[in-house]
């Protein structure tokens, strides 16, 4: 404690206010909980949203078909709970042919 | 030298003769001919003389005559009238029936293609005549979707599908997000989900995403049928909610307009096997009717209608219910053998479409709608019982095995009184059968 308090001198006096009168510590513990639930800006909350299968189609119907996005329920490995996944057109035809490529070599 | 001179002239004189009344000859000649081929394409005039023959031709059933003398006139029209000449647009329209018709898919898709181009060109600047253009041409997919076999009908529906999506764009960019104008064609689209859900082209897997705009059915992602049809659950009810979200915010809407737009949700999941939340939305509806102030006899005569499902027009305003004769009967016409128990949209039962269902093979049936199960317990079903075939134009026996397969499928709007479960008292339909 005397190491903490050579270090901390503020510290003891801390302490001590919190001892004698706890209400002032109130106020700022009230903000500082507030202030972690706080919800998210508004630009992260978006971008976490997935679209949902009319906006999909809607987006599907005015872009070239490589521009298409594919959404689809998908079993992560580990889990039986089913979860939404979209993906690019682009992106999916180029883990394919990644995959097909890979066990070619395999099967080799 | 006179004799020769005298000789030259009276040769002259009779070829002359000879060629003027050889040319009187081949005009009466020509006069004469039923099927002239114009050539002139300056006279403008000529277009709708050739229109009027294709429309009796058509009426005929000489659907290449029709045709021949449309292409005439598209192109007399294009020369004297310009390139880009909306007086086009009528004759592709009656161009592309004909061509429906006859099965020619390969000139049908090209002239898609153009009506496509041609209302790109011409509607550039007018985006309510663009969203119009985008919906007839989804109108001609759809038509196509209901006659071609099998391998293709999906493509066409899906494409007709991308192009009512993309009259939403059209029309949200020039009236916002929350104009109840939306409502017709998100409508359109819920329709074109359920017609999607029911194509059993491919029993096991289904691919609607595809790779390209190519027809080929490999070119996709596979989804499994029932990954297939729950999306177009989802889709369905996503626009049927956003159709109640534009109206709920709309000025100067009537209460009984949201009850209404419940009741086509309620049609949605009953038509998806959710009996039990079915029932609950059309019991809130019912009672929802009586609350904006609607007469209980009034609600009652609403909820008694014959409404088959999925109902092909959207009702947002409150109309006087039709009291039904003391003999009700329904018509119903099937739309194709790809589409089991769904009715040819009303819009392909006028012109220029003509129904493709044959009307040489149908028959005349006594239905009855009948609830079984507990509606209590929220397991139950409203369906067709009862069935009876009193008379038909083709053999017996294969009409039976036709009707007892086929009409089953067919789904009605339950029918509620005093705000429960009601069966329907018998009732008659003439049933024509799509062609094979």
């Amino acid at each position: 404690m005397d190491i903490i308090d050579r270090q901390f001198p503020c510290l003891e006096k801390l302490i001590a206010l919190f001892i004698r009168d706890r209400s002032v510590f109130f106020v700022p513990l009230l903000l500082l909980c507030a202030s972690c639930a706080a919800s998210p800006s508004d630009e992260a909350s978006v971008t976490q949203r997935l679209p949902t299968d009319a906006e999909v189609e809607q987006h599907n119907a005015q872009v070239a078909p490589e521009e298409r996005i594919v959404c689809r329920e998908e079993i992560p490995v580990g889990t039986n709970i089913p979860q939404r996944r979209c993906y690019f057109a682009q992106q999916l035809e180029e883990v394919g042919r990644f995959h097909r490529e890979q066990l070619r070599n395999v099967l080799r | 030298m006179n004799d020769s001179r005298t000789l030259t002239i009276d040769n002259g004189i009779s070829a002359t003769v000879s060629a003027l009344l050889l040319s009187f000859a081949s005009m009466l000649c020509m006069a004469q001919q039923p099927d002239i081929t114009w050539s002139d394409y300056y006279q403008s005039e000529q277009a709708e003389i050739l229109a009027d023959r294709a429309r009796q031709a058509m009426m005929d059933g000489r659907y290449p005559e029709a045709e021949l003398q449309l292409d005439q006139a598209l192109q007399i029209i294009r020369v004297s009238q310009g390139l880009h000449n909306p007086a086009q647009l009528a004759l592709v329209d009656q161009l592309l029936e004909t061509l429906l018709l006859q099965g020619k898919w390969e000139e049908f898709d090209q002239k898609l293609d153009y009506i496509s181009w041609l209302n790109g060109r011409i509607n550039a600047d007018n985006p309510d005549q663009l969203a119009n253009g985008l919906l007839r041409q989804s109108d001609w997919h759809r038509a196509a979707a209901g006659v071609i076999q099998r391998s293709q009908s999906a493509w066409y529906l899906i494409q007709g599908k991308y192009l009512n999506w993309q009259a939403v764009s059209i029309l949200e960019n020039q009236y916002g997000k929350q104009d109840t104008r939306l409502a017709p064609v998100l409508y359109q689209i819920v329709l074109e989900h359920y017609y999607q859900s029911v194509l059993n082209e491919r029993r096991g897997t289904t691919s609607y995403e595809f790779k390209s705009d190519d027809k080929s059915i490999a070119n996709g992602w596979m989804l499994s049928r029932n990954e297939s049809v729950r999306r177009s659950y989802r889709i369905g009810r996503e626009n049927l909610q956003r159709i109640r979200d534009l109206y709920s915010v709309a000025p100067g809407v009537a209460r009984s307009t949201d009850a209404l737009l419940q009741i086509y949700q309620a049609d949605w999941e009953f038509l998806h096997g959710n009996n039990r939340l079915a029932l609950e939305l059309y019991q809130d509806a019912y009672f929802e009717l009586l609350a904006a102030g609607i007469g209980e006899s009034e609600v009652e005569g609403f909820f008694n209608q014959l409404i088959k499902l999925p109902a092909q027009v959207l009702q947002t305003d409150w109309l006087e219910p039709e009291v039904p004769d003391n003999e009700l009967v329904l018509e119903f016409y099937v739309w194709s053998t790809l589409y089991p128990g769904v009715e040819t949209p009303a819009k392909f039962l006028q012109p220029p479409f003509q129904p493709y269902s044959d009307d040489s093979s149908r028959v005349q049936l006594e239905v009855k709608l009948e609830v079984s199960g507990n509606p209590e317990s929220g397991s139950f079903d409203y369906g067709v019982t009862g069935l009876n075939i009193v008379t038909a134009t083709l053999d017996a026996e294969s009409v039976a095995n036709r009707v007892f397969a086929e009409v089953p499928l067919l789904k009605f709007r339950p029918r509620l009184e005093a705000g429960e479960l009601a069966a329907h008292r018998p009732f008659l339909v003439n049933y024509r059968f799509a062609r094979d």
